[in-house]
């Protein structure tokens, strides 16, 4: 077990014993339904921390801020939290007492008994995330290009996550929420725009380090 | 080390983020549930006090759960059903 995967299970039994504190006395129907509201607001939260860290590095604007290896390190450590939060949001819905989901309406999209369409795009994404943050693992198994390409997928994810958010979550009404969503888009968007922008420039810039591994400008 | 120290106070920060979320969303169920009580009874308000709702906040399931857990009869039950399934797309 290296440091991370100890942090994180460290972590985990820290954030399983706070929330075993906050549901004592408490009726754990309505608490699986808000549980599963903060936590999905939570992963969406860490999902849009790590596609705009992962667009600065990619735009070469994260080393302005902070060394572009500790901005890589947060950008996967981002991720690596947003599946932990994504776990939490989906688990929490097989104990809510309204709603009967089973793991198989959990993990296959449009099978769920809530807003099939809307939660099943949520589905969707969150294996889109799961599979872009595994991917990093395996980058150098499936090669530089493949899993670059790959990469791609996390801004699908995005997207899927924020319509996800916006349709079937009960708290898109709150100013909170919303700001959040708008924020976060707009802040992707323009950071997208100012990557593709800037794209014919860095090519013609750095021809010479094209597809060696550990670049920053591949970390997004 | 310094990607260690990092990680422990982003991780630290989320689960802050995360407990200020779920109280939140535990506030505003509260506000609205004392919104709702008092659109539930308006009757028993004092004389010459507003009867106007108070604006809803969150979705309407939590709304008609309060409503009837303020005023546990037939019909604000049936009610509070009603408005909790289509508002939560059963």
């Amino acid at each position: 077990m290296n440091t991370n995967t100890a942090f994180l299970w460290v972590s985990g039994g820290i954030a399983a014993l706070a929330g075993g504190l906050a549901l004592q006395g408490t009726d754990i129907g309505q608490e699986a339904w808000f549980l599963s509201r903060a936590s999905g607001l939570v992963a969406f939260a860490l999902l849009s921390a790590s596609v705009i860290l992962g667009l600065l590095l990619s735009t070469r604007t994260a080393k302005e801020l902070m060394p572009a290896r500790i901005a890589a390190d947060l950008h996967t450590f981002l991720s690596v939290l947003t599946l932990v939060f994504l776990g939490l949001h989906g688990g929490a819905l097989l104990f809510d007492g309204f709603f009967h989901f089973t793991p198989l309406s959990l993990l296959v999209p449009f099978a769920s008994p809530y807003e099939p369409l809307w939660t099943g795009l949520g589905v969707i994404g969150g294996w889109g995330t799961a599979i872009v943050a595994a991917s990093v693992r395996m980058r150098r198994r499936m090669g530089y290009a493949t899993w670059r390409r790959l990469h791609y997928a996390s801004f699908l994810a995005y997207v899927l996550s924020l319509v996800h958010g916006m349709t079937a979550g009960t708290d898109t009404g709150l100013p909170a929420v919303q700001l959040l969503y708008i924020g976060s888009a707009a802040l992707v968007t323009a950071l997208l725009m100012l990557r593709l922008l800037m794209r014919p420039e860095a090519r013609a810039a750095k021809p010479a380090t094209a597809g060696q591994p550990g670049s920053i400008s591949r970390a997004a | 080390m310094t990607g260690n120290i990092i990680r422990t106070t982003v991780a630290g920060l989320v689960l802050a983020g995360f407990a200020s979320t779920w109280g939140y969303l535990h506030n505003v169920n509260t506000t609205t549930t004392a919104a709702s009580t008092a659109t539930a009874a308006p009757s028993s308000a004092p004389a010459g006090a507003s009867t106007t709702p108070a604006p809803a906040t969150t979705n309407t399931a939590t709304q008609a759960t309060a409503t009837a857990t303020a005023t546990p009869t037939k019909q604000a039950t049936a009610a509070a059903t009603t408005a909790a399934r289509t508002s939560r797309g059963s």
